[in-house]
């Protein structure tokens, strides 16, 4: 019973993650790991922040896209 | 084959900038106008965006809306939802798109239901009842303000809702179709495919049947915005394949489903939706009589079912609501009615459906005003003198008069079409599925000079073989639409037969009732004809050109590739959607790597 509760979270937790990332949920926590990488030590913006950058890149370049 | 290629090319030239142009340089030079200021891309583009969106607002929205107060109010309140949504993220919670998405997503399934109480009431009916014209000026308002609304407020909130009911119709209807297993209505082969007489196209299987805009097999549209999005969806070289294939197969997938969902329709009724209002007339009766007269397979229909399938949906009529998105619509709610919620919820589905897809026309019509205006005011700011401001994409004076001259311009070729039957898309609507494969035949160029140019010769035919083909069928075609004595088949013909009749002076020849009928018929096909041997035309001098420059490369003696150098990856991912095991083993490696402190790397 223990063993099938933990597989049936597993499973929702692996379901839950690929939908957050086929969303976009992820993407801050990627931006900060990038920082991280490839700029260590300098400050990295708060989440908010960094919507309003990405929203605001969009507004100024929308670039080509899908139907 | 589409998708992946030029995904493959253009990605070597990084994913900012898809230099289609530059690869070939001199078609850039003759092709551009503006000297190269303008190159040929932008021009295709801001051309295709302003088709594009009439071609499918009018098809998609105002033919399956007008007259429709339910389906009028569910996708009026995919607006005010949109916008709580871009609220929620911008001050509430940034960044919890799931969560945002779910909220939107109820609140739009509620607006789906709500829209048939609105219809039945007597003040929805009276607000919500949009002729076509008012439709049209509904759908170019809606245009102009996303051109100039912030992003955050209306755009991206509303991707994010259309990201989620694509992803969840999809599957709803491919879990439904496994359910209700419904039974192909439609005969293997129809008998129109060997007379080539059939009432929505006319011509034989070979070359007409290749020339459809097929976005998973061959798509010229698809090739030329997937080379720009393709590449932000990766993180890494080896991930190409299962993005750029993958991608290929999920649009195959869902044509696949769109095609059993008209495929299980009655085919009379497939008919009456689909044939134009020129031959079914507009009663019950007369489109009844159409369809049987039609010598179709199965029990001729009656005036009577046809107006009880119309109630059945909760529409007044389903008489020639043709492009595409009814004829779905109603199969969508003929599958998913049987396996949720049963007969009662028909109506429901039926107006799910067609939310479903006008939702994907809006997000095109928002979309493609906002790059087509950006394109255009780079375009002008490029001229100089007064107009370089224009380049400054936040001079909000700048912003509005592009958007309005954009607008103006779909808004008129929509407004043309909506009023004239003969007039404005309806003129280049024949035109689309040609242009998109004579585009794909540009890109498969391309990508074929780019695999010579790289030296690998022996693998050319894979991009050079689908090139062939694609060759082979639109210059068939060209040439039957250029050539061809049958009137139904050739512009020119038509054309002159339709001269011929004015300067007889008849009072109506052929589908046209009347002079100013005739007018129009001669003024369209003198423009079908013509575009015809444009495109014909660019096409061939493109393949001349990659020939030239891959002869050229062979020889040694052309320019050297136009490439980025290679930049070494800093970060792991696997490279199948499932990790293999030797990759789950590197990716805890690399996960517990990135999140020790930088300073006790081992450097």
């Amino acid at each position: 019973m223990g063993r099938l509760f933990a597989r049936t979270r597993h499973v929702a937790r692996q379901i839950a993650w690929y939908f957050g990332a086929l969303m976009g949920d992820d993407h801050y926590r990627r931006y900060v790991a990038h920082r991280q990488r490839s700029h260590p030590g300098e400050p990295v913006c708060t989440e908010a922040e960094y919507w309003r950058m990405r929203h605001a890149a969009a507004d100024a370049q929308p670039g080509a896209r899908c139907c | 084959m589409t998708i992946s290629l030029p995904v493959a090319a253009m990605l070597e030239r990084a994913a900012r900038n898809n230099g289609f142009d530059r690869e070939l340089p001199p078609v850039d030079g003759w092709l551009g106008f503006a000297s190269t200021k303008a190159p040929l891309k932008v021009w295709l583009t801001v051309r295709q965006e302003v088709d594009y969106v009439a071609a499918l607002s009018q098809h998609n929205v105002v033919n399956a809306l007008a007259e429709s107060p339910w389906g009028v109010f569910s996708i009026a309140m995919t607006i005010p939802i949109a916008m709580l949504m871009g609220l929620y993220l911008r001050f509430a919670r940034p960044g919890r798109i799931s969560e945002v998405s779910l909220i939107g997503v109820v609140l739009l399934l509620l607006a789906v239901v709500a829209g048939g109480w609105v219809a039945d009431t007597e003040w929805g009916a009276n607000w919500f009842t949009l002729s076509k014209v008012t439709l049209s000026w509904c759908i170019i308002g809606y245009g102009l303000a996303a051109s100039v609304l912030p992003v955050w407020f209306l755009l991206a909130p509303r991707d994010y809702l259309s990201t989620f009911m694509k992803v969840g119709t999809i599957a709803l209807l491919a879990v439904g179709i496994l359910l209700a297993r419904p039974v192909m209505d439609a005969p293997a082969i129809s008998q129109f495919a060997s007379r080539g007489d059939g009432p929505v196209f006319a011509g034989s299987l070979f070359p007409f049947l290749f020339i459809t805009i097929a976005c998973g097999a061959l798509s010229g549209f698809h090739a030329l915005i997937s080379s720009g999005t393709s590449p932000k969806l990766l993180e890494k070289e080896g991930q190409m394949r299962l993005i750029g294939y993958g991608g290929m197969l999920i649009e195959s997938f869902v044509a696949i489903m769109a095609l059993i969902t008209a495929a299980i329709l009655n085919q009379h009724l497939y008919f009456v939706l689909n044939a134009p209002t020129a031959a079914t007339g507009t009663t019950a009766a007369s489109a009844a009589d159409y369809v049987n007269g039609l010598g179709l397979s199965g029990a001729p229909i009656t005036p009577e079912e046809i107006t009880a399938t119309a109630q059945s949906v909760g529409e007044e009529s389903i008489i020639s609501r043709t492009g595409g998105a009814p004829t779905l619509a109603l199969g969508m709610a003929e599958v998913l009615h049987q396996v949720f919620g049963g007969a009662s919820m028909k109506a429901f589905w039926y107006h799910f459906a067609i939310m479903f897809e006008a939702l994907f026309i809006l997000t095109t019509v928002d979309a493609g005003t906002r790059v087509a205006r950006f394109m255009l005011s780079d375009g002008l700011g490029n001229l100089g003198g007064p107009f370089r401001r224009l380049r400054d994409p936040s001079w909000r004076i700048g912003a509005w008069v592009c958007s309005v001259l954009v607008v103006a311009a779909w808004g008129s070729i929509l407004l043309m079409g909506v009023t004239d039957p003969l007039g404005g898309i309806n003129t280049l609507f024949p035109l689309f599925g040609i242009a998109n494969q004579l585009l794909a035949a540009i890109a498969l160029t391309v990508v074929t000079v780019v695999v010579i140019k790289r030296g690998l010769l022996r693998w050319a035919w894979i991009p050079g073989l689908p090139l062939a083909w694609d060759l082979v069928v639109t210059m068939t075609a060209s040439w039957q639409k250029i050539f061809s004595a049958d009137p139904k088949l050739g512009y020119w013909k038509q054309h002159s037969l339709y001269v011929a009749a004015r300067d007889a002076g008849a009072g109506s020849f052929g589908a046209a009732k009347d002079p100013h009928q005739i007018d129009a018929v001669i003024r369209n096909t003198f423009i079908q004809g013509s575009l015809s041997i444009v495109f014909a035309v660019l096409v061939l001098v493109v393949v001349g050109v990659g020939v030239v420059v891959a002869v050229r490369a062979l020889r040694g003696s052309g320019p050297p590739l136009t490439e980025d150098p290679p930049v070494p990856s800093h970060l792991f991912a696997p490279s199948g959607l499932i990790p293999t095991a030797a990759e789950k083993e590197v990716a805890k490696q690399w996960d517990d790597y990135s999140r020790a402190p930088a300073t006790s790397r081992a450097r």
